[in-house]
């Protein structure tokens, strides 16, 4: 995941750290600079894809590099850095929330290394809302120490760290790069030393087995993927489960995604004599891109019992195109088109019965019976459009009766059926004598029964109110062939 | 489960007090252009505060239904003398159909009705410490849940003391309530309640309550209290709105306006202007969390994000990175611009949305100014969602090719035989439809399983899969579950087809790097070796398939005696053993301990028929037939009982023919007649060989040891062993 290396520049870095005898300088800030450029190789040798940011702060934040690969580049700019004043952590942070946000978003986890001699000032009055996280953007802080853990804890230091990271909701580590009473010649190396730990400890590679079936592909993801909230262990292998369109998946919401590249298996890699041979082994992840590309489809896959991705063949450019994957929200009815994940299975898998059986289709329907208010007719009347609509609309079918008695009967007991249950008693008497008059303006064109059909509602209607809410007003009954 | 919004319990007072007029008209009768002049309008009606209150309360309770289908729960006590529940907890009684009926049966508050809602507050309470379905399920799975809830209580009251003592009352029966929880079956302790009091007036009352936010109760600091006081101004449209912003507050929603949305012109069809539509929805992950502004508030509400309508033309088949869908609800579900944008979503249509600012400072959220698609509104299965698509780089960006990796230069990857395993293993939603007990998830992972026991990543390694018209059938009925015999025959037919082709020394498709197997030798023995490693290929493939059931080992049986391995022990050990083997290549040779040893032996022994093909490696054609022949025979054939009666294989003939030569002669004719054609012909044959011997003896081994043990057989040069 992307990586912002934040150095402290402040006055106190300047203090030299051992007793200069022969000319050395030997400043925190060296030492810093030190830190950072071992942080760069390491990168630069072990996660070549990933991004990093170079940012000195003091009570002011510069931008010494922004998001990058391009390692040599980042290290020149480490070099660039100045002593200035003292370090404001919540200049800092307010600049981060910004500067990761404006590149990656709210939703990419992100790194954020911060070397300091530990005196983080952290004004108590901008303490963030318990409601609320210290970075937008879910951060990893990693604060690294040129100071032994002795002199932190006695300096107050690591109590207002430790503080921090809790704002944090823990995410994150201080650690010590020192250790007390080192002489000039022990400080570097011991700093290297625990630095390279830090590293190795924290900066992995996620590697796992990918398996169709019977066939797998050793993978590497990038940029290593978070568990789940509810701290859901990814299992030792993500198992493909089977295939679907991409129309039927239909872009569903994405918690992060990540590249898989097909790395070689640890046991065939272990001699270097066969790394010729890798590119000509066949990987199982090249055979998977290439026909997901062509058929179009995203292959499903489980990667804890309750979390689940998708993987398909990602352009990135109009040539290249890679294989990702795509992580789910938790649960197995994260994608309410999908229905339960746990249900889907092949068609082969329909009990054969004979007859013909209706093939289930994407997108899953939302169980009968819970049809939402735009998909159905729905009463709304607290603006008073609303109720204006629905009587015009049974006032437009009431001058065109008897041919369309059948949609005034069915809008009018809609509306008889809401004024009762709004408790809106006074509206159907006025409905009631709205229709009566309706009947006096009827034009001298019109047929007959319009009259008998308008007053005979107006009557029904007022005579219905405490008739209850299943009462169906029917049409008058005023074809009589039948009894002749 | 554990949330304050899974609960929510609306008290609404049916006293007197909410029968009152809101003192507001409503016009009903408006002018219309058909209607003649000077006809004068009817008198408009006055909304009672329950009236008003009733349909805000609706309309909260739609827009929670239509956004939270599952797991966001209402219930409704009406309280005047007594308490009334218009539903339960149950899924089926939370929709807008159920409360309207239950609402009607109520009706609106009698004028002369006494009693306060102190009865229907403790029955609230009592209804969150219900517990519901999920809570049940959460507990039963052995998580502990935090039983919180709401209650919106909708009332007229007196003064702040009122208030005072509904909120004691509320405090009591909370405190109530834990006593008898752990007593009571289905009771749950209440861990947080809030508590929305909501005052409302007709228009020109002055009794006020003073509001105020949030804050918990004096007597129990696990109730939370708020007050809000509302008039019923604007036909009760302030109550409706209040409403509106409590819904917002109490479910963290966003508003959204869809903007620019062309429609056709009610009057003039042919000209169209633009429209707006307010939505409500669940905050989208990857948006900023904005400080919502406090919701004491009647005015209408207003958007927090403006998104542009963009092009209905959307790629189905292009897959969006997409950080979160919510579904969402018209905030004004029946007007005309609401109704054209859901209808025209509904039929099936996608729009693309662009993120629009309204600050001065700049138009759309991507850098450039240039148009970035950045939502999407489209509906799936009759819900519409909006979806958040990602618009930033992604952690990836500009990776290294797939090709530049390991594997990236094999160029014979077998990509369109994977796209049949893609089509063979599409997902489809089974629910309920599959036989109880399995899992539809569980069958598609154990029918990829089968279709990729065997399956070599590319062409160059594999034989069968490149001798497509001959092997097909066998492919496609070998992956089965469950063969019929229909498909066991197929594969029978498929090896005998292979049989004939090597015996027509027919080439088989060229594997270009099979291996240093094929170098340096002449054609012919080339020819002998692809025949071998395709017998090698074919028996792993069925070797890996054999444990799928009897008739998958009846098949690799077949196989096997057609090659003349004999049976296969039946074990499937050697079978993870030989899915790795699969991995590595199949050109490998693979020997299983369990298999029987391989046939070198029998090439040694089998002279004659090194003498008719002298290069064949391991068998001759001949001696295959003969034991394909055979095969099928000794299915028909009973064995001769002499021969089973007797050491070793030799019958001794007629051993009583000195002391009694009539029941000598008997035997062999009754054996005759038992015995089916071949068998009997058979039968001669090895008499006459018995008795014959001589050239035809060593021909009439075949060298393939039956478990039986080797019977004598007759030899023949030709191809048809038996006499027509």
């Amino acid at each position: 995941m992307p990586t912002v290396i934040a150095m402290d520049c402040s006055a106190s870095m300047h203090s030299w750290y051992a007793p200069n005898k022969e000319g050395k300088v030997l400043s925190k800030l060296k030492l810093a600079s030190e830190c950072g450029i071992q942080i760069l190789e390491f990168f630069a040798e072990k996660m070549k894809l990933e991004h990093l940011a170079v940012l000195s702060f003091s009570s002011d934040v510069e931008k010494l590099s922004d998001f990058s690969r391009d390692y040599a580049h980042l290290k020149l700019s480490i070099a660039k850095m100045k002593v200035r004043d003292k370090s404001l952590f919540s200049q800092l942070v307010s600049y981060l929330n910004q500067f990761v946000v404006e590149t990656w978003g709210y939703m990419e986890p992100c790194h954020v290394i911060i070397i300091t001699d530990g005196r983080l000032s952290w004004p108590e009055e901008i303490m963030v809302a318990p409601s609320r996280t210290l970075f937008e953007f879910p951060g990893n802080l990693h604060i690294l120490c040129l100071e032994s853990t002795s002199s932190l804890t006695s300096s107050g230091c690591m109590k207002s760290l430790k503080n921090i990271l809790e704002q944090n909701s823990g995410k994150g580590s201080i650690t010590s790069l020192l250790k007390s009473r080192l002489n000039e010649h022990e400080v570097i190396s011991t700093m290297k030393n625990e630095l390279e730990k830090f590293l190795n400890d924290r900066f992995k590679i996620f590697e796992i087995n990918l398996k169709c079936g019977s066939l797998s592909s050793q993978v590497a993801l990038y940029p290593a993927p978070v568990a789940d909230k509810t701290g859901e262990e990814f299992d030792d292998s993500f198992q493909i489960i089977g295939f679907l369109d991409v129309a039927d998946v239909g872009n569903p919401p994405v918690l992060s995604r990540h590249l898989l590249s097909p790395v070689a298996d640890k046991e065939t890699s272990q001699n270097p004599d066969e790394t010729e041979d890798l590119a000509v082994s066949p990987a199982m992840a090249i055979v998977l891109h290439g026909s997901l590309r062509i058929e179009n489809k995203v292959a499903l896959v489980k990667v804890s019992p309750n979390n689940y991705g998708v993987i398909y063949s990602w352009p990135c450019s109009k040539t290249k195109s890679n294989l990702v994957l795509s992580l789910l929200p938790p649960g197995a009815e994260s994608v309410p088109w999908l229905g339960n994940i746990r249900q889907l299975g092949p068609s082969s898998l329909l009990p054969s019965t004979g007859k013909k059986i209706e093939i289930p289709t994407f997108p899953v329907q939302p169980r009968k019976g819970s049809k939402r208010s735009y998909a159905q007719p729905t009463v709304a009347w607290t603006r008073p459009t609303g109720l204006q609509t629905d009587i015009q609309k049974i006032l437009r079918s009431a001058k065109k009766l008897p041919e369309k008695s059948q949609v005034f009967y069915k809008d009018l007991n809609r509306l008889r059926r809401a004024a009762l249950a709004f408790g809106f008693h006074e509206l159907l008497e006025g409905i009631s004598s709205l229709l009566e008059r309706e009947c006096t303006l009827l034009p001298g064109t019109a047929q007959p029964e319009a009259m008998l059909q308008l007053s005979h509602a107006a009557r029904e209607l007022k005579a219905s109110i405490g008739a209850g809410y299943e009462h169906n007003l029917e049409p008058l009954k005023t074809d009589f062939k039948f009894n002749r | 489960m554990s949330d304050s919004d899974h609960k929510t319990v609306f008290l609404i007072d049916h006293g007197p007090a909410m029968g009152e007029s809101s003192k507001q008209m409503v016009e009903y009768d408006i002018a219309t252009k058909s209607r003649p002049q000077g006809v004068v309008p009817l008198a408009p009606v006055a909304k009672s505060l329950w009236t008003s209150s009733i349909e805000a309360l609706c309309e909260y309770c739609r827009i929670v239904w239509d956004i939270f289908p599952h797991n966001k729960l209402l219930r409704f006590v009406v309280g005047d003398t007594s308490a009334r529940f218009l539903n339960s907890w149950n899924k089926e009684e939370q929709n807008l159909n159920h409360l309207m009926k239950s609402l009607s049966g109520v009706g609106p508050p009698l004028k002369k009705a006494d009693g306060n809602i102190m009865v229907g507050l403790v029955s609230a309470v009592g209804a969150v410490a219900q517990q519901t379905s999920a809570q049940k399920k959460l507990l039963s799975s052995g998580s502990s849940v935090s039983n919180r809830g709401r209650i919106v209580c909708i009332t007229q009251l007196k003064n702040d003391v009122h208030l005072k003592t509904i909120v004691d009352c509320a405090c009591d029966a909370v405190n109530k309530h834990c006593e008898s929880a752990s007593t009571n079956e289905g009771i749950l302790p209440i861990d947080s309640l809030e508590l929305v009091i909501i005052h409302v007036k007709p228009f020109g009352s002055n009794s006020a309550i003073t509001e105020h936010s949030l804050t918990p109760a004096s007597k129990n600091p696990k109730v939370l209290v708020e007050a809000q006081d509302v008039k019923a101004t604007r036909h009760g449209i302030a109550i409706a709105n209040r409403l509106l912003h409590l819904v917002q507050r109490h479910f963290d929603l966003s508003v959204t306006s869809i903007t620019g949305i062309p429609m056709k012109e009610e009057q003039h069809a042919n000209s169209s202007a633009n429209y707006d539509v307010l939505l409500l929805h669940r905050r989208l992950p990857g948006t900023a969390i904005r400080e919502s502004e406090h919701s004491m508030w009647d005015g209408e509400l207003s958007s927090t994000m403006l998104l542009k309508w963009g092009t209905p033309k959307i790629n189905y088949n292009e897959l969006y990175h997409c950080t979160g869908a919510a579904r969402v609800s018209p905030v004004d579900v029946n007007s005309r611009p609401s109704l054209c944008l859901t209808n025209f979503l509904l039929n099936g249509r996608s729009v693309s949305l662009e993120h629009w600012n309204n600050r001065p400072d700049g138009g759309t959220a991507g850098s450039g100014g240039s148009r970035q698609m950045t939502h999407m509104i489209s509906c799936r299965g009759s819900d519409i969602f909006l979806h958040a698509l990602g618009i930033f780089r992604p952690p990836f960006e500009d990776p290294p090719n797939i090709s530049d990796g390991p594997g990236g230069k094999v160029k014979d990857y077998r990509i369109s035989d994977f796209g049949e395993i893609i089509k063979h293993n599409h997902l489809l939603p089974l629910g309920g439809r599959v036989k109880s007990g399995t899992l539809p998830i569980d069958g598609a992972m154990a029918k990829l399983d089968r279709r990729t026991r065997y399956w070599p990543l590319v062409y160059s390694k594999s034989i069968i899969f490149n001798l497509a018209k001959t092997v097909d059938p066998l492919l496609e009925a070998i992956v089965k579950e469950n063969l019929t015999p229909d498909d066991v025959l197929q594969c029978q037919r498929v090896i005998y087809n292979l049989i004939g082709l090597e015996r027509d020394g027919a080439a088989l498709p060229l594997v270009t790097s099979a291996g240093s197997l094929s170098r340096g030798i002449n054609k012919q023995s080339k020819r002998e070796e692809q025949y071998k490693s395709m017998w090698r290929e074919l028996e792993d493939l069925l070797r890996a398939h054999s444990s799928t059931s009897s008739k998958h080992m009846d098949i690799l049986d077949c196989m096997l005696e057609c090659i003349g391995k004999g049976k296969s022990s039946r074990t499937s050990s050697s079978v993870d053993k030989l899915k790795s083997n699969v991995r590595s290549g199949a050109n490998e040779i693979y020997e299983s301990p369990e298999s029987p040893p391989p046939l070198k032996k029998s090439k040694t022994e089998n002279e004659s028929s090194a003498r008719i093909r002298p290069q064949k490696g391991t068998q001759s054609l001949l001696s295959m037939w003969t034991q394909r022949v055979e095969n099928t025979n000794s299915q028909r054939h009973v064995e001769f009982y002499g021969r089973l009666a007797s050491d070793g294989n030799k019958a001794v003939l007629y051993p009583n023919f000195e002391e009694d030569p009539n029941n000598a002669q008997n035997t062999p004719a009754n054996q005759d007649r038992q015995t089916p054609r071949h068998g009997h012909h058979r039968y001669q044959g090895h008499h006459r060989s018995g008795t014959g011997g001589g050239t035809r003896e060593e021909g009439g081994r075949s060298g393939r040891n039956t478990p039986q043990g080797s019977k004598p057989k007759m030899a023949k040069k030709t191809q048809k062993p038996y006499p027509q």
